[in-house]
């Protein structure tokens, strides 16, 4: 039921670009994260990953520092391009719009205290720049919460800004985790981050970070899913007949997730049931519905993906 | 509309709430559309209160947190044998209270048996209020012939926290004849009541003769019901399968949770069938052979056969019971079925063989006993005095006299309301003051009775032992509620007691559980605001729904994903706050959602040049 697979070299490529990118190493990034992308070319998350260094080195290269080349173009193959009038490219997460002009990448500026390099940073909060006002710039605020590394600057994109954690180089393995769990979170990869707080939870179970920094993983991908699920209190029912149902590729908490489904409890219903965590619950749901094996009445209906054709 | 009255049966597993309409007797089904909702009250994982059917879902899953059975704990002081042996069954955390009573711990609360009772009480008032489409006030609760004073009272504060007036309880035997149509003949009848239901067996005989329903004797297993045949059926199931993959399904509570459903449902299904096929697709999985699916056939004969034992027990209490009250079988007038279990032919089969006759079953043994307290409100509540129905005191009355003895003054089953009043004296010289305890049993050992409160008589004339004369006083309401007085009769020095906190709570306690099941009930009524809000949220969720396509290709032709993503996370905190009803909250999400709508449709019209 995972969302995204991966080999242990693809894991290993991405950490590693994850690793350069927080040392500002750009081009070394952008290597790991190619040879990523060519081994897995359908994963997101290689391609977002790449997608941001490419950008940063982008801000770095066009006069004025600004995200795009000067014809407005594709700067790079790999990086789409961008429509010139879009609204500030903040994704859904963000709480905060993402600054028009970038600092560049300067390890020996990381360690600087905020502020000390008012030359490259954006402008203080008391004077933000007058900028058009888009209709989505005020948008839903679900909160990220940033390290305590004193830098007040968040949201989903800080990876732009310098709000990496200067404190946190360490040798030790939980702390590399972390580390490129805030980076996946800053990309909007809430299951990758998972994967890496669940790391790091085995290893250090109480550590307050890691476990705040679950939640909001957990709470933002809950919120995806569920809005894909759509209206909680619609009363899902079962979409193929019962002796279909076991040509289907299901794991048995789905299975069970399933078995509750009668079209007579609701969605909202069915997370008190079932007793799973809300997350897990939803995951279900939504892959559910996407495979068509339930349905909502009155919704527009995915086929049902059998694992095997019926002979 | 008049004044509106409810028969409740709160049974250990089930409950059912009937009325009488037009002067029919009609169980209200629940606002799910079920006549039985479960006497289940669970706090789900997602923090919300779950009461019936969707409690009772999530019973094995979520064991900690989920009531079952609290009709066992009712009444009960913490100290007592019967109640340290219930807890130990109970998968939850039951606690001693603060007057030797039960605490029931679920969450971060503690709760009185009564009030989870009243959890399921007031479900059932909500269900008769949106059946009449008006406030319901009055109802008329059942109980076991055999519960006690404190078990009684426990009732009926459960029924005060839920806001109901009880009007009366009354004996579930007595509840299940007045449903077949007994109690209008003012012939002398003998019938047998047999219940057998989701977690009790009760067996009682009953002697009516003008409109005096007498218990004239009661027993039961309360460790056999329906649940012990499902149980059966689970292991018929789960064994086999351990044997073939080397996986004990018991020991997986989201696999055990799917077995008793798809076991009760076959119990069910074999009452009409002579065979069902059992289907649990992806019930377990293993690394080698991937998902396991459960599929097997049950007979009815093979239930019968694994099921006999249990059979056989209900037969041997009928058997004692009828013993003990010197009564044959075959004298017998009638045996009324009460319960879902006596569904099953093997056991109207056995009914039959012990009684020699076929057992009454023109009543659905489910709804028997809640349409006899429907009954029985009706006739309250319009003061029908030839068919009033009179109980019996279930347990003799008495005091701790001197030498550890009990002392009866109310013999047992004597009919309700009643007085009865015994002169006693002094045992010491010059003894100012004495201790009346109340007790109610039938064991002449004071200590083996059951202790229903206790008062001292205090200011008494000093003089030589046997010179005093104290009357004690015995007054047990219609509702079986005992109050006990004690008088000096030279001086007239009077003291009494009234057995209201033996259910466990205190007048405050029951003010404050009442005040804050108001609240609650208060809390799940929609404002007509937040009504408004949603109203609109879904207008406007079907409006991204139906806008999300051409948003997604725009999105691909320059629009870019930002806009979709920022919609999408305040759909989805707009359904969030929905359901978590911050009515505040998602009218400022609907206003945001309602400018985002607008520009990404004047940007949709742009993008195809206004076409």
């Amino acid at each position: 039921m995972a969302l995204q697979g991966g080999g242990g070299r693809f894991s290993a490529l991405l950490l590693e670009g994850l690793d350069h990118y927080r040392k500002g190493k750009m081009l070394d990034a952008v290597r790991a994260w190619e040879e990523a992308y060519l081994l897995e070319p359908t994963n997101l998350r290689a391609r977002e990953f790449l997608r941001s260094a490419l950008e940063r080195i982008h801000a770095v290269m066009a006069p004025g520092g600004r995200a795009t080349a000067p014809n407005g173009s594709a700067p790079h193959p790999w990086l789409p391009s961008q429509p010139a009038a879009a609204a500030p490219a903040t994704p859904a997460a963000a709480p905060a719009p993402r600054q028009a002009a970038k600092p560049a990448p300067d390890p020996k500026a990381k360690k600087a205290k905020p502020g000390a390099t008012p030359g490259q940073r954006p402008p203080p909060a008391a004077n933000p720049p007058t900028r058009p006002q888009s209709p989505w710039d005020d948008g839903p605020s679900l909160a990220i919460p940033q390290p305590e590394t004193g830098d007040s600057g968040g949201g989903a994109w800080s990876i732009h800004a310098e709000t990496l954690p200067s404190a946190a180089v360490s040798d030790d393995e939980t702390d590399v985790w972390m580390r490129g769990a805030r980076e996946l979170v800053a990309l909007n990869d809430f299951s990758g981050a998972l994967e890496l707080l669940n790391k790091v939870l085995d290893r250090k179970p109480n550590d307050k970070d890691a476990l705040q920094l679950y939640d909001v993983c957990e709470q933002n991908l809950t919120l995806m899913y569920e809005s894909k699920i759509g209206a909680m209190d619609a009363r899902p029912r079962t979409a193929i007949p019962p002796d279909e149902i076991i040509w289907l590729n299901l794991d048995p908490r789905a299975g069970f997730v399933l078995a509750q489904i009668d079209g007579e409890v609701s969605f909202e219903d069915l997370y008190a049931i079932c007793g799973l965590k809300r997350l897990d619950t939803a995951r279900i749901l939504c892959e559910l519905l996407e495979q068509g094996v339930v349905q909502v009445e009155g919704r527009d209906q995915a086929v049902a993906k059998r694992a095997m054709p019926r002979r | 509309m008049g004044e509106l009255v409810i028969g409740i049966d709160l049974g250990t597993t089930n409950s059912v709430c009937a009325t009488v309409q037009g002067g029919t007797p009609t169980v209200i089904s629940n606002r799910s559309g079920y006549r039985l909702t479960p006497s289940v009250v669970a706090l789900a994982r997602n923090g919300k209160r779950l009461v019936g059917s969707l409690a009772r879902r999530q019973a094995v899953t979520n064991a900690e947190r989920t009531v079952v059975a609290v009709k066992r704990l009712m009444g009960r002081r913490w100290s007592a044998k019967m109640t340290q042996e219930a807890i130990q069954r109970m998968p939850y955390s039951v606690v001693a209270g603060p007057h030797d009573d039960v605490r029931i711990t679920l969450g971060e609360q503690q709760y009185s048996p009564p009030e989870i009772s009243a959890m399921v009480l007031t479900e059932l008032r909500l269900d008769a209020e949106a059946f009449f489409n008006a406030p319901v006030s009055k109802a008329v609760i059942t109980c076991p012939a055999y519960f006690n004073d404190s078990q009684r009272n426990a009732t009926k504060d459960a029924g005060r926290i839920a806001g109901l007036e009880v009007i009366r309880i009354i004996n579930e035997p007595t509840s299940a004849a007045l449903a077949y149509g007994f109690g209008k003949a003012q012939a002398e009848r003998q019938v047998a009541v047999f219940d057998l239901g989701g977690g009790t067996f009760d067996f009682s005989v009953l002697h009516m003769f003008k409109g005096v329903f007498e218990v004239e004797a009661t027993g039961g297993d309360s460790l056999l019901g329906g649940e012990d045949f499902d149980n059966r059926i689970i292991d018929f199931l789960a064994e086999p399968f351990a044997q073939k993959h080397g996986i004990d399904l018991r020991k997986d509570k989201m696999a055990l949770q799917r077995l008793r459903d798809a076991a009760e449902k076959a119990k069910c299904e074999l009452s009409s069938l002579k065979q069902v096929e059992i289907n649990l697709p992806f019930i377990s999985a293993t690394q080698q052979s991937g998902p396991l699916h459960l599929q097997a056939t049950l007979s009815r004969d093979q239930l019968e056969e694994m099921t006999a034992g249990l059979v056989q027990r209900c037969m041997k209490v009928c058997e004692q019971v009828l013993g003990e009250a010197k009564v044959h079988a075959g004298q017998l007038g009638d045996v009324l079925l009460v319960g879902g279990q006596t569904r099953m032919p093997k056991i109207q089969e056995e009914v039959k063989r012990l009684f020699g006759r076929d057992p009454a079953k023109n009543v659905n043994p489910d709804e028997a006993v809640a349409l006899g307290a429907a009954i029985q409100g009706a006739m309250l509540l319009h003061d029908e005095q030839e068919m009033l129905l009179l109980d019996v005191t279930p347990h003799s009355l008495g005091i701790a006299i001197a030498g550890g003895f009990f002392q009866k003054i109310i013999s047992k089953n004597t009919t309700v309301p009643t007085s009865a009043h015994h002169v006693f004296t002094t045992v010491k010289d010059d003894q100012t003051s004495a201790k009346i305890t109340v007790l109610q049993g039938e064991n002449e050992a004071a200590i083996d009775n059951e202790l229903l409160g206790e008062f001292m008589l205090t200011g008494l004339r000093a003089a030589k032992r046997g010179a005093v004369d104290i009357d004690v006083i015995f007054d047990i309401s219609a509702d079986g509620i005992v109050s006990v007085s004690a008088i000096d009769m030279q001086t007239g020095t009077r003291q009494s007691i009234t057995v209201t906190a033996s259910s466990g709570l205190t007048e405050d306690e029951i003010r404050k559980a009442t005040q804050s099941n108001e609240d609650w009930m208060l809390a799940q009524k929609e404002d007509p605001e937040f009504q408004d809000h949603k109203t609109r949220a879904e207008e406007l969720f079907r409006e991204f729904e139906a806008l999300w396509p051409r948003l997604t290709r725009a999105a691909q032709n320059g629009l870019g994903q930002e806009p979709l993503q920022r919609a999408q996370a305040a759909l989805s905190v707009a359904r969030l706050q929905l359901a978590q009803r911050e009515s505040e909250a998602l009218a400022g999400s609907l206003d945001r959602l309602e400018r985002m709508l607008e520009a990404l449709k004047g940007a949709l019209a742009r993008s195809t040049g206004g076409r």
